[in-house]
């Protein structure tokens, strides 16, 4: 029931073994082992406190595990922290946007840049030292904007962004970082169903153009499911299903997961 | 009513300038990075108590001057005036290795009071933890005798003698003296002004106030934030080292009782609010204001005394709180509210989007 034939490795960008997080009683990640394969465009649902951003944070250093291990890209990552797994190209967005709100789009772009000898104290203050990078980046970071459709909102302050636009300048930043793979945290939660499509359908073309592998955790089912090519189901802090997305969501523990007894959080 | 003389201006004119380095270098670290900084007047007493400690000490024993510095310090620090006024090329090398060693004694100790970020302290934690090292600072000075004398304080050589001899006629040697300060500290203001305004419109000004909006997220990035705390620290309390060793030179001696938390730590954070958070030109404004309504109020204290019903002496604290409050309840963003500052300007990119349609 993998994403990935066993043994293939080179197609496997991102992999638990399980994997365990323990907050007192409750085990919020249990044993979860998963491939993710690269190049692939999957979903991670579940009902609520299902345990997948959890799941999430550990990956991408932002929780420290009880047990289990990560790869990412051949590489073992348990317990590096979040600016270690950012370095080596996993990058995350967050459930709510994380835009700097006193900046402008494109400085929010910018700041994913983060070998930039502008942000040295002593090399700062003379343009000399950066202008050149700096000019250098600004390009690489309108041909961002621009795949995330935000290039004519350059000059706006992140702070004055719609909800929607915010989540895509959240997915530009991980990609003006150069991220082989980026793990989505609901990307289309309480946006409008047409801004959803939209959000979608552009974190499907980056797939596509940029060949960056895209992992987004969502509810919206009925929109996401269009656009995926792989799903896992979580739920009690398991995976529970993974497959094709018509499979999985017709899977009889994923139907449990929502309207039965089985994993309600008690 | 008397109208202010140009000693009056002189002397504000020194005042603003100095207050100016602090504020500048204040706001980089509270307006762009968002630390809340209530230490600043141990940066300045790094400064200005090294200049009452080292200098004198330094020169005595450069000619040969015997005795203990302490309990002869007016004939010693008398008789290296003399040898200053003689000798500007020595009086120039003084001042400008005190400020460099002002600057240094500053920045160990922003490294220093910064450090329990390491310990995982948090920013507001942070700010209450300097407030108590910087009276802690002050308490040492004040009492522990061998360093300047506590209360009784020193008197510190005196760099810009020397002019004396260059005045031209009918003009009064502490004229001279004074243009002396002025000049030395436009030059350390316009290295400071320079440095700040520059860093505010480059990518590190981009990084300051991203950390300052949502440190959690800069890390995700892969800075190390408590590396760029430290160094944002270190830097501006270097900075403000430097006002501190030109106010000990200006005023010629250092009592414990200076660098006060209310003056130099208080009233720098109220004129940053007032012209504006993470706003340099504001900043300058804010300072200039207050400090010529602080001066004002200094002088006219006397003549308010038939007229006000309380002592004209809490008069200052007065005026300027309620200057304070009327500017958090109608400016909360201060007189020059925080606008985008870009590393390259509007016209730049512009530049470079056509060039790549």
């Amino acid at each position: 029931m993998n994403g990935v034939a066993e043994g293939n490795m080179d197609d496997v960008i991102l992999e638990t073994k399980n994997l365990t997080k323990r907050f007192g009683e409750l085990i919020a990640v249990d044993n979860v082992s998963v491939k993710v394969k690269r190049g692939s465009f999957s979903v991670l649902f579940g009902p609520n406190g299902a345990g997948k951003t959890t799941w999430v944070n550990i990956i991408t250093g932002y929780l420290k595990k009880d047990g289990g291990k990560v790869w990412f890209d051949g590489m073992d990552i348990s317990g590096l922290s979040a600016a270690e797994t950012y370095k080596l190209g996993l990058a995350r967005s967050f459930q709510i946007p994380r835009i700097f709100p006193r900046l402008t789009v494109l400085e929010n772009i910018l700041m994913a840049e983060n070998s930039d000898p502008g942000e040295s104290f002593l090399k700062a203050p003379v343009r000399f030292f950066w202008k050149k990078i700096e000019e250098e980046t600004v390009e690489r970071a309108f041909k961002i904007l621009k795949i995330v459709g935000l290039e004519d909102h350059w000059d706006m302050l992140g702070g004055e962004l719609s909800g929607g636009d915010a989540k895509l300048l959240d997915v530009g930043k991980a990609l003006m970082s150069g991220a082989k793979m980026l793990l989505i945290d609901e990307p289309i939660a309480g946006v409008s169903p047409s801004l959803a499509h939209m959000i979608l359908q552009r974190l499907r073309g980056i797939r596509e153009t940029q060949g960056v592998t895209v992992l987004i955790i969502e509810h919206r089912l009925d929109i996401a499911l269009k656009y995926v090519d792989y799903a896992y189901a979580m739920a009690g802090g398991r995976i529970i299903a993974e497959g094709e997305p018509d499979e999985v969501i017709k899977a009889p523990e994923v139907v449990e997961s929502y309207i039965g007894e089985k994993y309600r959080i008690r | 009513m008397t109208l202010p003389g140009i000693d009056f201006f002189l002397v504000l004119i020194i005042y603003i300038i100095i207050f100016l380095i602090i504020t500048l270098s204040y706001n980089l670290v509270y307006g762009y990075t968002g630390v809340p900084d209530f230490g600043r007047a141990m940066a300045a007493g790094a400064g200005g108590f090294l200049c009452g400690y080292l200098p004198g000490r330094l020169m005595a024993y450069l000619l040969g001057i015997k005795g203990d510095y302490l309990e002869n310090v007016l004939l010693i620090i008398g008789r290296i005036n003399v040898a200053l006024e003689n000798d500007p090329l020595m009086s120039i090398g003084l001042l400008v290795l005190t400020l460099i060693l002002g600057a240094a004694a500053g920045g160990v100790l922003g490294l220093i009071a910064s450090l329990p970020l390491f310990r995982g302290i948090r920013l507001f934690y942070l700010g209450v933890t300097l407030l108590a090292i910087q009276i802690s600072f002050n308490t040492i000075v004040y009492h522990w005798e061998p360093i300047i004398r506590g209360e009784f304080g020193v008197s510190v050589p005196d760099p810009f003698r020397w002019l004396c001899h260059y005045r031209p006629p009918n003009v009064a040697p502490s004229f001279m003296r004074l243009i002396g300060v002025i000049v030395t500290s436009g030059i350390v203001l316009t290295i400071v002004a320079y440095y700040c305004i520059s860093v505010s419109r480059s990518p590190l000004g981009r990084l300051l106030k991203a950390v300052r909006d949502d440190e959690r997220s800069v890390e995700a990035l892969g800075r190390d934030v408590r590396r760029i705390y430290v160094k944002v620290m270190a830097v501006s309390y270097a900075l403000t080292g430097m006002a501190g060793v030109l106010f000990a030179y200006y005023q010629g001696y250092v009592i414990g009782l200076n660098f006060d938390k209310v003056a130099w730590t208080f009233w720098p954070i109220a004129m940053v609010i007032l012209g504006g958070l993470a706003n340099n030109k504001g900043t300058v404004i804010g300072t200039i204001v207050f400090i010529t309504l602080k001066r004002l109020i200094i002088f006219y204290k006397s003549d308010l005394r038939f007229v006000l019903p309380f002592d004209p002496v809490w008069l200052q604290g007065i005026l300027l709180g309620i200057l304070l409050m009327i500017t958090l309840i109608y400016r909360p963003r201060g007189l020059f509210p925080e606008a985008p500052e870009m590393p390259l300007s509007r016209e730049e990119i512009e530049k470079l989007r056509k060039k790549m349609k």
